[in-house]
């Protein structure tokens, strides 16, 4: 096999086996599937271009999101829509994800109330929660968002506090 | 004994805090302090209780999330990442680390080079009959290669003569027509000429979805609709054109809601060979129905200036005034240091916009083409602003300029974007919310009079520093670490100085909104301590750039935010007053590293210049 199909393949792998932590982080920001999945693979294929460049990554999962979380922030800044995890912008573009369950009422209830716990987090908590979500350390939290190590830490300390005072109100 | 372990020894006396906690369920702490929360635990009901809660909130949260992703897979079940990834790996500039393993054995090389060449020729053969780019990259290339256009044509005027036609629908009948366009680029003028009673009704469609102005048939014209949409759908298919030859087609659908002359749906179809735009199909609602138009290239030539019937622009417009001369002269702009190389020219090009503070807010952006120019592109408001940035960026070498203002780039009668609807990040509008937490927490406190203006200055700082912030994260994405290693002194003094303008700016707003909160917070302790950081360009922009939007985050919640507060009112001044110290902390650190990292890049050239001799 020569150097290329090897490189393909490595990639491929890491594809089938992170695109979907690193499209849920997408997703939860960008809020539509058709940019997510966009950009999602585009940090795929800039890891690809990376390797073949001869670069070295040592973490190929806190790369893989660090570069996501780049092209978000570089696609919310150019989009006239306002990040989803915002308040009055998260809801309205929940309001849109079609929701195919037959018990439909439940179901809006169910969402309401997850709206209402999520958006009391404040833009970086949402962040810090969605990368521990999906497993990362608080090191390659830091990384991915260019954030020291005790911001992390409080950040994730004030979200969760959050969360506990809506889910016991 | 130091305040540090007499703080730890109070703390071991205590319950661990809630963050503390968080860390122990994730792992997080050291063994020592592990163990030590392990002991508590066992003795203590109200902490295992908290734990508890801690395990709950995760569910929760996790419930929340799972949820959500899991109502929307992909779109398109990840069917174009293969094509993607082949793409990528036919891109020929990238080629060289491949080549450069055959080391200086010319043969190899050679040999290697021609067994390239023909996997590239097999690879082009097997890959032309089907669609191996997404739609942002077929935008890109086809939007770059009117550029490139652009940018080889001196003394030439670009001659287009399309054919456009409206099909029949069930209320209106068939129209069909032709037009004329002339784009001379170096005066700046523009003509079009069309007697079909049909162009106007298309030129009002076009103009409405910000596909008018001064570009027919134009894929940066396609680009600026497509962005305006908020949701879309997209599919990018191989095609024939009439003459037999292969094309690239993107097809977008806009998925919002219709309103009378939006874009429905558009193809735009790029001939394969050099990515210039030639047809392009339109479906659009009307009053009642759909209307559909094709528009499709008859002619396209770059006809010499002189050549031009004289007739077709009238008089060539008198020669501008010159310039105030307030424009700082681009003192430190050297032609004579390695001026053909990019990053050079790119940092010249971006430390001439600062000088005029285009930086801080101007839609203008600097970028190296794959090719290795550096263009400036960007739209302002006026023809003053637009000409004091073509002066300070016209001493720059090896930069192309492409600025124009927001009249040129829509034409006048286009109505107000929707966008204007929508509140953009990082605008808020105070005086729409009427119960901002903040004056929850500042009730009793101070009069609702100053509680308001306190709001706005919050508010406004906020802006500023998310502007400056935003300025530093763009000289963190424009010169690499390696770049920076490789600067000239002209050039490392530029880009010291933009940082420290920054810098310099961002704390001072930031520092300035602290000051207004923290006397309303007593006796707070805050981690004073200096923490050991490394050295580090762009790492330290960046983390500028990501405690400093927290921070106006945070600003904005607490005094525009739709409150009100779940947290104690005190709380969220606290986690304000915090993150503006973090982000000064920040800026201060970044200030240090650039300074020592030119410092030390100085003496190492020093040190080798020393052995040469």
């Amino acid at each position: 096999m020569d150097e290329f199909s090897e490189l393909e393949q490595v990639v491929n792998e890491a594809f089938v086996t992170l695109r979907d932590p690193i499209y849920r982080y997408v997703f939860a920001a960008v809020g539509n599937p058709g940019d997510a999945e966009d950009l999602a693979q585009e940090a795929f294929i800039r890891l690809f271009r990376d390797l073949r460049k001869g670069h070295t990554i040592e973490n190929v999962r806190a790369w893989l999101f660090r570069v996501a979380h780049n092209l978000v922030i570089d696609f919310i800044r150019r989009s006239p829509v306002p990040e989803r995890f915002e308040g009055p912008a998260y809801e309205r573009v929940t309001e849109e994800v079609p929701d195919p369950s037959p018990n439909a009422e439940q179901q809006i209830v169910g969402e309401a109330s997850r709206q209402r716990l999520l958006r009391h987090l404040t833009l970086q908590e949402r962040r810090c929660m969605e990368l521990r979500a999906e497993g990362l350390r608080y090191r390659e939290i830091a990384e991915v968002l260019s954030l020291r190590i005790p911001t992390v830490q409080s950040t994730l300390g004030r979200a969760i506090k959050k969360i506990v005072r809506q889910t016991h109100e | 004994m130091n305040s540090k372990r007499l703080r730890q020894l109070l703390n071991n006396l205590g319950h661990p805090s809630g963050t503390d906690l968080l860390m122990y369920t994730d792992g997080e702490l050291t063994a020592r302090k592990a163990r030590q929360i392990q002991k508590h635990l066992h003795a203590c009901w109200r902490c295992r209780v908290e734990l508890q809660r801690i395990g709950q909130a995760i569910e929760e949260f996790m419930e929340c999330r799972n949820a959500e992703a899991g109502q929307s897979p992909p779109l398109r079940g990840w069917s174009q990442f293969s094509r993607l990834l082949r793409s990528a790996g036919a891109e020929q500039e990238d080629a060289r680390p491949f080549l450069s393993g055959f080391g200086r054995r010319p043969r190899l090389r050679f040999a290697a080079a021609g067994a390239m060449a023909v996997a590239v020729v097999l690879l082009w053969v097997h890959l032309r009959s089907i669609p191996t780019v997404s739609a942002s990259t077929l935008l890109d290339r086809a939007v770059n290669a009117e550029i490139q256009t652009a940018r080889g044509m001196s003394g030439d005027v670009v001659y287009q003569r399309i054919a456009f036609r409206r099909k029949p629908s069930s209320r209106l009948a068939g129209q069909a027509g032709e037009v004329e366009a002339w784009s001379d680029l170096d005066l700046s003028r523009y003509r079009q000429r069309s007697s079909a009673p049909a162009w106007p009704e298309l030129e009002h469609v076009l103009q409405r979805n910000h596909m008018g102005g001064r570009r027919l048939l134009s894929a940066a014209a396609f680009s600026q609709w497509r962005n305006s949409l908020t949701r879309r759908q997209e599919s990018v298919y191989s095609t024939k054109l009439a003459d037999g030859s292969e094309a690239l087609a993107l097809r977008t659908v806009a998925s919002e809601a219709p309103q009378p002359d939006s874009i429905l749906e558009a193809s735009l179809i790029v001939h394969a060979g050099d990515w210039r735009a030639v047809q392009q199909d339109l479906r659009v609602q009307g009053e009642s129905d759909i209307w559909e138009y094709e528009l499709s290239e008859i002619n396209y030539a770059v006809i010499p200036r002189s050549s031009l019937d004289a007739s077709i622009f009238g008089t060539p417009p008198p020669t501008l005034p010159p310039l105030p001369t307030t424009v700082p002269a681009p003192a430190l702009i050297s032609r004579s240091e390695k001026e053909s190389m990019p990053i050079e020219s790119e940092i010249q090009a971006l430390y001439a916009l600062h000088q005029v503070r285009a930086c801080l807010g101007d839609d203008v952006q600097v970028t190296r083409s794959v090719a290795g120019q550096v263009i400036v592109r960007g739209v302002v408001e006026t023809q003053q602003r637009k000409e004091q940035l073509q002066a300070v960026l016209q001493p720059v070498h090896g930069v192309k300029v492409q600025i124009e203002t927001i009249a040129e780039s829509q034409s006048a009668a286009v109505p107000a974007a929707p966008a204007s609807t929508v509140e953009l990040p990082g605008k808020v509008s105070i005086a729409e919310r009427h119960a901002a937490p903040i004056q929850d927490a500042l009730k009793g406190r101070l009069s609702a009079n100053r509680i308001v203006a306190l709001s706005y200055r919050a508010v406004s700082l906020s802006e500023d520093w998310v502007a400056e912030a935003w300025a530093l994260r763009h000289l963190a994405e424009a010169v690499s670490a390696e770049d920076l290693a490789n600067l000239t002194k002209s050039s490392q003094e530029m880009l010291a100085e933009m940082v420290r303008d920054h810098t310099a700016s961002l704390r001072a707003k930031v520092s300035e909104c602290r000051t207004e909160f923290e006397p309303y917070l007593s006796n707070e302790a805050f981690d004073l301590e200096p923490e050991a950081r490394e050295v580090d360009w762009p790492g330290s922009a960046r983390q500028v750039f990501a405690a400093a939007t927290n921070a106006a985050d945070l600003a904005r919640s607490l005094c525009a935010g739709p409150g009100p507060l779940n947290a104690p009112p005190t709380d969220a001044i606290r986690n304000l007053v915090a993150s503006l110290r973090d982000t000064e902390s920040d800026a201060t650190h970044l200030e240090t590293a650039i300074a020592a990292l030119l410092e030390s890049r100085a003496e190492a050239v020093q040190a080798k210049s020393t052995k040469n001799k």
